[in-house]
């Protein structure tokens, strides 16, 4: 069998489990289902562990047996295409919200979402951040026309239920039992929950996240959308009017000593 | 990949008994500077952006020589040869002043998916035919040669016209790429498949051979599994004494990947292959 066939034949076996052309082609010493199933086992619990270490705490949240069981049908459906597995897992939330139970898929997928973001800053670039005494230095007639981006490891997370709250809760339990009461008592109020805005970087080696205000969330969101410190200033003369110049320094202070933002 | 300030020492030699790195072991390393030669870290791992795996990379490498070992070269694979993978490698490897780059001879996956899993060739002149060219790109980008490992394998092709150390001897004499032996994979092939594993290691051209790999296997109905989550059991260890007395002394990784110990509770392997290294000299 020319190679080509071949590897199709045995990763189709492995991770469809086709054995058929593979059994027909008589091609394998050993009997092919059970030559065949150390790999397709194998397959499965890298991914499945994989998954796991992606999501630790929707895989509390949920418990070992409702997790493993919508890991196998995410396995099912996605194969992993890139040199490294950190990358494997990126579609759980949508998988949350179409195979979990409708109560509380909404809840679950954000706490999918937001733990990938966390995972996601854990070793993203280190990027540049821009500090207070290099700001200091700026010619007062370049402020204007100041732009700046996001470090690469800073992520928005729009929360509109409890998921970040559950995500706490879940962290501080050693417990790796399904769902604590607290983290059930979350999801429960998650029809009363408002829309929460989040920020997640991460400074030196250490992932953080914090939520802030929706107008200073909107403010940050100029910025991070390219526009200069004149758009932030002429958007804050609308919603602060007079307070303008001092909120946007003191907003500009904040994110710079935080490690948000770079210069362009 | 963030850039970090020319590094102060040379790209080392791999000398004696070294372990692969595990996030488990990061702070024990930097903390008690334990009495090991080298460590090997996990390429894949390491090809990120930033953050702790960099952090400790660039630490540990301060302090120890250090091998890359990759599992997704798939240089087997009928798919093109990933060039931006290979690049990163290479960068990655000026990095941490990498004295090794070594992965397997397998493939990992066509068709754009990666299985994660090292899968075996046939040993026949297509599979060599279609080796050949592809070691010697891989081996002109990263300006260096290739270091390949045996692979543990659980399926065996019936038009196979090579033994396993036939076609990996003939390999090396083609590209001139280097081979790692695994000891642990040859012991486990040898009792899946039924062939003398003292036959594989006698095949071998002494001098391919760069370094040996020892780990634990597990057992799975009638086959030996090269699970790694074991301590190396004896016959692996007189498996290495027969493959240290025909190649002499070559660094020795011990590889530990699932049910991970403290490093201290690795000491007696490690000692052991110290004394079997110390013996041959």
């Amino acid at each position: 069998m020319p190679l080509r066939q071949l590897q199709t034949a045995v990763q189709n076996a492995i991770i469809h489990n086709d054995v058929g052309p593979l059994h027909a082609s008589h091609v394998l010493v050993l009997d092919t289902a059970s030559a065949i199933g150390v790999y397709q086992q194998a397959y499965r619990t890298r991914l499945r562990d994989t998954l796991h270490s992606h999501y630790p705490m929707l895989a509390k949240h949920l418990g070992f047996a409702a997790f493993n069981q919508l890991a196998d049908v995410y396995i099912g459906r996605h194969t992993p295409e890139t040199t490294s597995l950190r990358d494997y897992g990126d579609r759980l939330a949508a998988a949350c919200l179409s195979d979990l139970p409708s109560d509380q898929a909404e809840t679950v997928a954000e706490l999918a979402s937001f733990e990938w973001k966390l995972a996601h800053a854990f070793d993203a670039l280190e990027g540049s951040p821009v500090t207070v005494s290099q700001l200091s230095t700026i010619e007062p007639s370049r402020w204007a026309d100041l732009r700046f981006t996001g470090v690469p490891s800073l992520l928005r997370h729009r929360a509109t239920t409890p998921a970040v709250t559950l995500w706490r809760q879940l962290h501080q339990t050693d417990t790796d039992s399904h769902a604590t009461t607290g983290a059930l008592s979350a999801v429960r109020q998650a029809s009363e929950h408002s829309p929460t805005d989040w920020v997640i970087s991460r400074i030196g080696r250490e992932v953080r996240f914090r939520s802030i205000p929706p107008d200073e969330s909107a403010a940050l969101d100029i910025l991070l959308s390219g526009l200069s410190f004149a758009h932030l200033c002429e958007h804050l003369a609308d919603t602060h009017h007079e307070a303008t110049a001092s909120t946007a320094a003191t907003w500009l202070k904040t994110w710079v000593e935080a490690g948000w933002l770079e210069t362009v | 990949m963030s850039s970090r300030p020319p590094a102060t020492h040379a790209c080392r030699p791999l000398i004696g008994v070294g372990v692969g790195l595990r996030p488990a072991h990061y702070e024990a390393i930097l903390q008690s500077a334990p009495r090991i030669d080298w460590f090997e870290a996990l390429t894949e791992n390491y090809l990120v952006g930033g953050g702790q795996p960099l952090y400790y990379l660039d630490a540990i490498a301060e302090r120890y020589p250090v091998a890359l070992h990759g599992v997704s070269l798939s240089i087997g694979s009928t798919d093109p040869l990933n060039l931006a993978y290979l690049q990163d490698l290479k960068e990655l490897a000026a990095r941490c002043h990498a004295s090794m780059i070594s992965d397997h001879l397998c493939w990992t996956g066509i068709r754009g998916i990666n299985s994660h899993d090292l899968l075996p060739l046939p040993y026949h002149e297509e599979a060599l035919q279609h080796l050949i060219p592809r070691i010697r790109q891989v081996q002109e980008i990263l300006e260096r040669p290739l270091v390949l490992e045996n692979i543990s394998r659980y399926i065996s092709f019936v038009d196979s016209t090579f033994s396993e150390w036939h076609f990996l001897s003939e390999l090396t004499r083609r590209t001139g790429c280097r081979l790692l032996l695994d000891i642990n994979n040859i012991y486990v092939n040898a009792h899946n498949f039924s062939f003398s594993a003292t036959d594989f290691i006698d095949g071998i051209p002494i001098n391919a051979v760069e370094q040996f790999h020892i780990a634990g296997y597990s057992t799975q109905n009638a086959l030996l599994i090269d699970s790694h989550d074991q301590s190396v059991s004896p016959p692996v260890f007189d498996l290495l004494a027969h493959a240290i007395n025909r190649f002499g002394v070559k660094p020795v990784l011990l590889e530990r990947d699932d049910r991970i110990p403290a490093l201290s509770e690795l000491t007696g392997e490690l000692d052991k292959a110290r004394q079997l290294l110390s013996d041959a000299h």
